[in-house]
């Protein structure tokens, strides 16, 4: 009688604990080495393009991915577009030469399988042999780990209306300052 | 007596568990249009306060932690959502008036958790200043939202405007 009791006294203590532990959802803060892959997803976004291996680019990305750049061109909806967005840069005269990632923060959702970001991205380049840099790009960010995988499915870059560099005004409307001068 | 607990354990307590962690799961999936409609409700809270001014609306729509992050057209990033509430004394004032909002071309996506989702779309925000035009218009807009304690916040917004 009394080793029922206790069975039914450990079983109910034990779901308790048991549910406690297996049903919370992760903490967001990423205890889980997460990190460190999520990071070098978000660089090799920018990263591949000194490589150039565009599938190794394409894995980083969900087939429903979307993504916003500094152009109002740049809108993209799904793999399939962004690979047509991509052909302009299989031209052998570009190629990335240096990116850095400032003031990277990234948060994990609480059940772990998501993470958001927001940093400040430089990224150079160079094309017939002329190397320019796009300053302080403010890029965010989201990533989903699918099938044991992360990819992006959002990313967001933009220049404030009131801070477009000079450098960046001048590629774009050369002639304006021609004019001018 | 060990063996008998051990049986026990394997064959009743665990499944329970296990069974009780995958129902909340599948619960969602079921309820995966009234999900998007609470998403978007949120989405469109994040400005419909604006009209009558209901800061208790606009500050259930956001995160309330140091990690929201909100990116301004302008040169201005807001980290964490005291950063954000910095503003109420603009938008509170008098001299602050908004008319009217409008999302176009929204797109939102569930997490395979169903817990987080995310979103684009293009914006118009038109308000007014001391009676002068102060408005976003054609604005573009990602955002990130979490489910907590059964309800959706943004955790992360981006406004921009394309730069050429």
């Amino acid at each position: 009688m009394k080793t029922l009791r206790s069975i039914r006294l450990t079983t109910v203590l034990s779901l308790l604990l048991a549910g406690e532990i297996y049903c919370q959802p992760a903490s967001p803060t990423d205890t889980s080495g997460n990190y460190a892959t999520v990071k070098q997803t978000i660089e090799q976004a920018i990263g591949w393009a000194i490589e150039k291996d565009f599938e190794a680019m394409y894995n980083l990305w969900a087939d429903d991915l979307f993504h916003f750049w500094l152009f109002s061109d740049s809108k993209v909806i799904g793999l399939e577009d962004f690979k047509k967005h991509s052909e302009v840069w299989k031209d052998p005269e570009f190629r990335g030469t240096s990116f850095a990632f400032k003031d990277l923060r990234i948060v994990f959702s609480r059940s772990g399988d998501v993470a958001w970001y927001s940093c400040f991205l430089d990224d150079c380049s160079t094309y017939k042999g002329k190397e320019s840099c796009l300053k302080d790009v403010f890029q965010t960010g989201v990533l989903e780990k699918r099938d044991g995988r992360w990819v992006h499915v959002l990313m967001h870059g933009s220049y404030p209306v009131d801070k477009i560099p000079e450098n960046y005004v001048r590629r774009f409307y050369s002639n304006l300052f021609e004019t001018k001068q | 007596m060990k063996r008998f607990l051990l049986i026990y354990y394997c064959f009743l307590v665990i499944p329970i568990i296990l069974a009780s962690c995958q129902n909340k799961v599948t619960e969602a999936v079921f309820n995966e249009v009234e999900e998007l409609k609470l998403v978007k409700q949120s989405i469109d809270n994040v400005f419909k306060w604006a009209v009558s001014k209901d800061f208790d609306l606009f500050y259930r729509s956001i995160a309330n932690d140091s990690d929201f992050i909100s990116v301004t057209p302008y040169n201005r990033v807001k980290f964490g959502f005291s950063e954000d509430r910095k503003d109420s004394s603009f938008w509170g004032s008098p001299d602050f008036r908004a008319i009217r909002h409008e999302l176009y071309d929204l797109h939102i996506k569930l997490s395979q958790n169903k817990d987080v989702a995310w979103f684009f779309c293009y914006l118009d925000d038109i308000n007014e200043w001391k009676g002068e035009p102060a408005s976003w218009e054609n604005a573009r807009w990602t955002g990130v939202l979490e489910k907590r304690n059964g309800k959706w916040v943004v955790v992360q917004q981006h406004f921009s405007f394309a730069s050429e």
